[in-house]
């Protein structure tokens, strides 16, 4: 049997395997690690499973991940969501639509600390969906600004999910997390105008409100907001000026983090310091063992010849490289239905990332245009992610048919989104390229 | 209540007590960083061996924590599939899931210990701001690997036995 043979074999079993209710890690690995057996000798990978695992994980550059992470459980545990939303509700409460885009607001400066996509539509279900909803809201608006709004957290910096596609496919973490910025505010920008213009074609959707708020209680509303965003430029600015390190901006976002957390709980008991830590270790250790296996797995791949068979195959095709993309945005959203964005990254990414690469795209850009992409996958049926969080956190409020109905515009401001991204690459790639 | 069940939640007290230890060295970790990070830019003088400690903390903390995840079903699966098939198959398939991963991470291990082994023998250093040696984290690599084969283990078996009908009895 050829290696190549062997490769396409280790694909289907890996599908097969994944299909069959296997952890994701244990497919990758367990096939990855057959299958390099089967090429180079049981001895040859044994080798290489007794260094990947400690190689992987003994490196400074790869802490970054933890921390971010407890900076987003910090953020969580202390409620600085509702800070968030209270403060872009009064100052934007009167807009039409004003709530849903509030909640868009607010949800992408908390999830840009939180960094998590599913724990940002669990905070603002719990904050902004019963508001919405006693204010007249449909529904489906309300829900589907909610699944939605949870996408921006893994764009905007910092993200541990864009450190998770750094380290699979050896690229820049730093330039990664920069590049995020302009798109996941220019996507933010566009998910307002998609609930404008929602509300616009139907009032009825999102009755006016006329919040009350004076100025000082506009200001009042940023004390812990305000630090919080504060926060989250510090740490894009020290990124871009060349100050620190990503490692170094996720230590220095968690303690600042801690520190506003220890204020708004007033004290350390409210901030429940143990379970932020585990949580932080359980989220970290089910990324790194994904990350790990991934990585067994892309060196079977690689030496069976199929990464390679697959982008000499699809460069030498008479086509127009977009027709690639398009193929290529087809799987990512047909497999983001059915799985986790960390599990779909590591499957696909030692397949995808070199055909994109030979066609000449670049490594950060792809990083920013996939990282959009399993997010729009998030929230699709019949497995988006985000929406049986909004359901579950609804307490029976709404139902999953809402939430997908309600998410028509906002995919399609998805997929407004790709397209700009497509057309001006460099709305990912300015800042990456001019950081120092 | 049955002997396997004791077993079962003494073990998840073990790598419970595991995961707080790996969730406190993320703690001074986090404090490690921002520590060399305010030394290096007011004085510009890093902490002595920040870099390498940090190096060693993360593979602390991650497999440290392996175990109690899988213990805890916070690995990712996909079971879009399996929940759509009768009873016997679902055992089936979560038998077939929960060997594959007992036999996966039992070769990670016995891969990691002669790992461990040869850095023990040549007394490995990590090389930097300050020296230590290395085994005692590779040896950490193995021990998180083999807890995680175990957990598999356990999990078969108490899939084998059927856990649910052991917690009725137990809650009785």
């Amino acid at each position: 049997m050829t290696g190549l043979e062997i490769g396409f074999i280790g694909v289907c079993a890996l599908f097969a395997a994944i299909l069959l209710g296997v952890n994701v890690m244990v497919a990758l690995g367990a096939v990855g690690a057959a299958g390099l057996a089967s090429i180079v000798g049981v001895k040859g990978a044994t080798a290489m499973l007794s260094t990947v695992f400690f190689d992987t994980t003994h490196s400074f550059h790869f802490s970054v991940i933890p921390l971010f992470l407890l900076m987003g459980f910090f953020a969580m545990r202390a409620g600085l969501g509702e800070d968030m939303f209270e403060a872009a509700s009064k100052w934007l409460g009167n807009l039409k639509g004003g709530l849903a885009i509030s909640t868009t607001i607010g949800a992408a400066a908390f999830g840009a600390a939180s960094g998590s996509s599913v724990g940002t539509a669990t905070v603002f279900t719990k904050l902004a969906l019963p508001e919405m909803l006693s204010r007249g809201y449909d529904k489906r608006l309300a829900s589907a600004s909610i699944a939605i709004a949870g996408t921006l957290a893994v764009m905007i910096p910092p993200s541990a999910l864009v450190v998770v596609y750094g380290i699979l496919t050896d690229s820049s973490i730093g330039g990664l997390l920069i590049a995020g910025v302009i798109p996941g505010l220019v996507f933010a920008v566009i998910l307002c105008f998609a609930t404008y213009v929602t509300v616009l074609r139907n009032p009825a959707l999102a009755p006016p409100i006329k919040t009350d708020a004076t100025l000082p209680e506009k200001l009042y509303s940023l004390r812990l907001a305000g630090p919080l965003v504060l926060v989250i430029v510090c740490i894009i600015a020290g990124l871009y000026l060349g100050i620190f390190t990503p490692t170094e901006a996720g230590g220095i976002g968690a303690g600042l983090t801690l520190i506003l957390a220890v204020i708004r709980q007033r004290g350390l008991k409210g901030v429940r310091l143990t379970k932020t830590l585990m949580d932080t270790i359980r989220t970290s250790a089910m990324i790194f063992a994904i990350i790990i296996c991934a990585l067994v797995f892309s060196k079977f791949l690689a030496l069976s010849g199929v990464a390679n068979a697959l982008g000499g195959f699809l460069t030498t095709l008479d086509v127009n490289r977009w027709v690639v993309v398009a193929i290529i945005v087809g799987i990512y959203l047909v497999l983001g239905m059915m799985m986790d964005a960390p599990a779909l990254l590591a499957i696909t990414l030692p397949i995808t990332h070199p055909v994109m690469m030979k066609l000449g795209f670049d490594p950060i850009w792809f990083g920013v245009f996939v990282v959009l992409l399993v997010e729009i996958g998030a929230v699709t049926p019949p497995v988006g992610i985000n929406c049986f969080v909004v359901q579950a956190a609804s307490d029976g409020r709404v139902r999953l048919e809402d939430v997908f109905k309600g998410l028509v515009p906002f995919v399609l401001a998805g997929f407004v989104m790709l397209v700009l991204l497509c057309v001006f690459p460099q709305i990912a790639l300015f800042l990456p390229q001019t950081m120092k | 209540m049955p002997l396997f069940e004791r077993i079962w939640r003494g073990y998840g007290r073990f790598l419970y007590a595991c995961g707080f230890v790996a969730g406190y060295t993320t703690f001074a970790m986090m404090l490690l960083v921002i520590a060399n990070a305010i030394s290096r830019f007011l004085f510009n003088a890093p902490v002595a061996g920040a870099f390498e400690v940090t190096e060693s903390m993360l593979t602390v903390l991650i497999f440290l924590s392996l175990a109690l995840t899988q213990y805890e079903g916070g690995h990712i699966q996909v079971v879009l599939l399996t929940q759509r098939l009768p009873h016997g198959l679902q055992k089936l398939a979560r038998l077939f899931a929960l060997a594959l991963g007992a036999v996966f991470f039992a070769w990670c291990s016995q891969a990691a210990w002669g790992y461990a082994l040869k850095s023990f023998a040549i007394n490995e250093q990590q090389w930097g701001a300050i020296r230590y040696p290395l085994y005692p984290v590779k040896f950490m690599v193995f021990f998180g690997l083999i807890l995680l084969a175990i957990q598999y283990v356990l999990g078969f078996v108490r899939e084998l036995i059927g856990g649910e009908h052991i917690e009725e009895l137990a809650s009785q």
